[in-house]
């Protein structure tokens, strides 16, 4: 009986790790790379899995392609903010502070008002039906592709920014955005790829958990808060710390789960981001 | 002289029409002033904090915890409202100072942020710890302050007086402050820090003496927002209702008092006209504020009083 | 007497030694250049001195008082006071404002004191006015103190700075390369004015520069630094024979781009 609760904890806070560390990852490359603070980041994941639902509900459309679409789809949506809104506020930190908490606002009422009240699901599809089982534990073919999926992403990742020519055109920016922009790199290019690439992770984060927690307007507010701690305790910047914290943060949360109130659990967390911005002077940006 | 003369007569002319303006007998409108006049002192203790170059998102926590202070003292004991009303600004004041000392090293984006996860923690704690606060059902039956040298507070007039009483009272201090050394140091603080230390300004004391301050208002103004709803709950506190008072700020301008009230004013008319519309949905007005909200970030950052072409230096 | 007492004073920054137990005495009276090549350290003893950096190692005394670990602003009310090598000013105020600002200490008008308009802060404003009206004349400011310290030339935006400086009425005065990007003329104004305030404040100056015509001038003592360390310190005819100096600045002027 132990060993199963055990399991079980570890599996839900796994994915609690996996979502947090994708759109960590996402939130880590707007902060560190365009000094933005998006918070509306947990409406894009919002967003993705509303679309999600939509085309599956509205146009019938079937899961993988709806998932597509979704991901192409909020990918454009971050490059039309990034454009709209955060380029004439580059580098001025409070005020896209504020334009993203307009955007909060304007989203969360937007989908209240468009997709209703009603908390929305998105059925499997039949590959993701059913569970595995191994040594006699059991875990849904749904959770595990989660598992596979964040994974799969995270290489992507790597490999972008590490091995690729553009992917190192993005950490000279990171790194000084005026020596990148005099050999030649267009940081409005680069900008608007970044918002592009991290508007797309949180649209897989929201897609994947909207076969398995419900959706509704307000879905998107944990993750980011999440994210942000993740961000303080793995360090801005390092796809290994975000990884790191992220596993911490998810695995926690759900062996919490099993003991603790979700009030006092998140009480917990923001205890814990209070505390972190307090005593990592280089806290958000690496800087200060 | 003549433009002081305008600028007085003006203000005499707007306190006339204030003052009688529950002799109307309109409650409806008069309850909207008093809902003008709670939050225009919440917004001036915001602008405060943010005149010194901070971002407090916590503000409407502390006036939540003007507002439980009063909600529970005046329904668990037997505490006279007029002891309890002081006391809701000096525990908002009380809680500033703990968590200012431990936040106000940092600055900016992540004091911002720190505030943000305070007020959930406070609105949080709000709901786990029922036998006090009385978790999500919060606090029923707030009883109306007991007589204040005779007069009773039977009706709505008398919510009127209190509330405008306290803007009046904020507006006074706050100004002072403005024209003050102190609100000349205040305003070095987000730009010339390192400056100003080089003066010899303990430039925390002065940061931690604005959010006290900002947040001391906060409190008093839950302490009226509670006995005049009668019943408060944690929702009534959220981080979303602190975007409001970012957003009426920020709408009518930082710089000044007066755009600061202006944009309170405005916005709280706007909604109200908004609630009258047909189909009305309640969402329908955090959508209108978020969307004023980037409008105003994207075109008139300086807030709607910019327009004036008499601003202030 | 020793005005400031530094001992040993390091400061890394992760894998750089900035500095390397930098040793030096400054004396009562005297103007002392501090000079290197860029790089050298010079702006980071600054920050160290004022407080601004905690050092790695080492200590700092001023007026025989262990300073090393206090904060700027208590720093400054002890009496030392420190200039920018980029410009820095209270950019939205008027001149006039700036030095008010400047004068903060000195009178001290308490909190309760001004919102309450109480007469004691009246007459400390007096003081005030009038200390701020010399400090415009003395480095001729008086007809500029309405402008907005933004919109000032370069030359006058240095000359408020150190003015703000000196509002602080300082013991030890630390001057953060006073003459950079200014021309000939300014550069003869701003040495005029240097001379003025150690004449007539009986004022300690210490200043970091790289005009070495004005550092010759100027200073009775020169400490050399070059990669943090302390390579040499004597009068300013010695520092031009000394053999070192002059190869840390031709080593440096070779590895230059």
């Amino acid at each position: 009986m132990e060993y199963f609760l055990f399991f079980q904890s570890l599996i839900n806070g796994l994915i609690m790790a996996m979502v947090v560390i994708l759109v960590a990852l996402g939130l880590n490359l707007v902060f560190g790379i365009m000094n933005i603070v998006n918070l509306a980041h947990g409406e894009l994941y919002m967003l993705g899995a509303y679309l999600l639902w939509w085309m599956g509900v509205q146009y019938n459309v079937s899961y993988f392609p709806s998932f597509l679409i979704s991901i192409l789809a909020i990918a454009f949506f971050g490059f039309f903010i990034e454009k709209m809104f955060f380029k004439s506020l580059r580098g001025q930190l409070i005020p896209g502070l504020l334009v993203s908490i307009g955007l909060i606002l304007s989203l969360q009422s937007g989908a209240l008002l468009f997709f209703g009240e009603q908390p929305r699901g998105v059925p499997a599809p039949i590959i993701f039906k059913g569970v595995l089982r191994a040594f006699g534990l059991v875990i849904s073919k749904e959770r595990l592709a989660v598992i596979i999926v964040t994974m799969f992403c995270v290489v992507l990742m790597y490999i972008f920014i590490h091995r690729s020519r553009i992917g190192k055109a993005v950490q000279a920016v990171a790194q000084d955005p005026d020596a990148a922009a005099l050999q030649g790199i267009s940081i409005d290019n680069i900008s608007s790829l970044v918002m592009s690439l991290s508007a797309a992770m949180a649209a897989v984060a929201g897609c994947l958990m909207g076969t398995i927690n419900p959706i509704t307007a307000t879905v998107g507010q944990q993750p980011l808060l999440d994210a942000l701690v993740v961000i303080v305790l793995g360090g801005l910047g390092s796809i290994p710390g975000t990884i790191v914290g992220g596993l911490i943060v998810g695995l926690a949360k759900g062996f919490m789960g099993s003991y603790i109130t979700s009030t006092v659990a998140s009480i917990a967390v923001y205890l814990l981001l209070f505390v972190l911005l307090i005593l990592k002077p280089s806290g958000l940006f690496g800087r200060e | 002289m003549n433009k002081i003369n305008f600028k007085l007569t003006i203000i005499v002319a707007l306190l006339i029409i204030l003052f009688l303006f529950p002799t109307t007998g309109n409650i409806h409108w008069t309850r909207v002033l008093v809902e003008v006049f709670i939050w225009a002192t919440v917004s001036l203790g915001f602008r405060l904090i943010l005149t010194a170059g901070q971002l407090s998102l916590a503000q409407v926590s502390f006036m939540g915890l003007g507002a439980y202070t009063v909600g529970i003292m005046t329904t668990k004991t037997n505490l006279n409202y007029w002891i309890c009303f002081p006391l809701a600004g000096v525990f908002a004041a009380f809680f500033a100072l703990i968590i200012g000392y431990l936040s106000l090293r940092t600055r900016g984006i992540h004091f911002a942020i720190a505030t943000f996860a305070i007020s959930e923690v406070i609105r949080l704690t709000w709901i786990e710890w029922k036998s006090l606060f009385g978790g999500v059902g919060g606090i029923p039956h707030i009883p109306a302050p007991s007589p204040l040298f005779g007069f009773k507070f039977e009706s709505t007039a008398s919510f009127y007086y209190l509330s405008l009483f306290l803007i009046l009272f904020t507006i006074l201090i706050m100004h002072r402050m403005d024209r003050s050394k102190f609100g000349m140091i205040l305003l070095t603080l987000e730009k010339s820090e390192s400056l100003s230390q080089s003066v010899g300004i303990n430039t925390f004391e002065y940061k931690i003496i604005a959010f006290i301050i900002g947040s001391f208002f906060a409190g008093l103004a839950g302490g009226v927002f509670a006995p005049f709803y009668h019943y408060i709950g944690p929702d009534d506190f959220s981080i979303h209702q602190t975007f409001y008072v970012l957003i009426y700020v920020l709408t009518g301008g930082v710089q000044t008092i007066y755009g600061t009230i202006f944009g309170v004013f405005t916005l709280i008319m706007a909604l109200k006209l908004i609630h009258h519309l047909p189909g009305f949905n309640p969402v329908w007005e955090p959508l209108f504020l978020g969307c004023t909200l980037i409008l105003i970030m994207k075109f008139l950052p300086g807030g709607l009083i910019s327009i004036s072409p008499k601003r202030l230096p | 007497m020793v005005l400031l007492e530094l001992s040993e004073l390091s400061k890394n920054f992760g894998g750089l030694r900035a500095l390397d137990k930098v040793s030096a005495r400054i004396k009562k009276g005297g103007i002392v250049g501090l000079i290197g090549p860029n790089g050298a350290g010079k702006t980071t003893l600054f920050n160290v001195v004022s407080g601004f950096y905690k050092p790695s190692e080492g200590t700092v005394l001023f007026k025989e008082e262990d300073i090393t670990h206090l904060r700027p602003f208590q720093i400054s009310s002890r009496g030392l006071t420190r200039t920018y090598q980029e410009t820095n000013l209270f950019h939205d105020f008027s001149v006039e404002k700036n030095i008010l600002i400047g004068c903060h200490l000195r009178p001290n008008i308490g909190f309760f004191e001004q919102l309450f308009g109480m007469s004691s802060a009246k007459g400390k404003q007096g003081i005030t006015t009038k200390k701020i009206g010399e400090i415009l004349e003395l480095f001729e400011l008086t007809s500029l103190k309405n402008e907005l310290a933004k919109n000032l030339s370069h030359g006058y935006q240095r000359t408020l700075g150190v003015a703000i400086a000196l509002a602080t009425e300082p013991e030890l005065l630390m001057l953060d390369e006073p003459f950079s990007g200014m021309n000939v003329e300014e550069t003869k104004s701003m040495i005029a004015h240097i001379q003025k305030i150690h004449q007539e404040k009986n004022l300690t100056i210490l200043l970091v520069e790289h005009d070495m015509k004005a550092v010759m001038e100027l200073c009775d003592r020169i400490i050399v630094l070059n990669f943090g360390k302390k390579i040499a310190e004597g009068s300013p005819s010695e520092i031009q024979k000394n053999r070192a100096v002059v190869e840390a600045y031709l080593g440096a002027d070779e590895n230059a781009v």
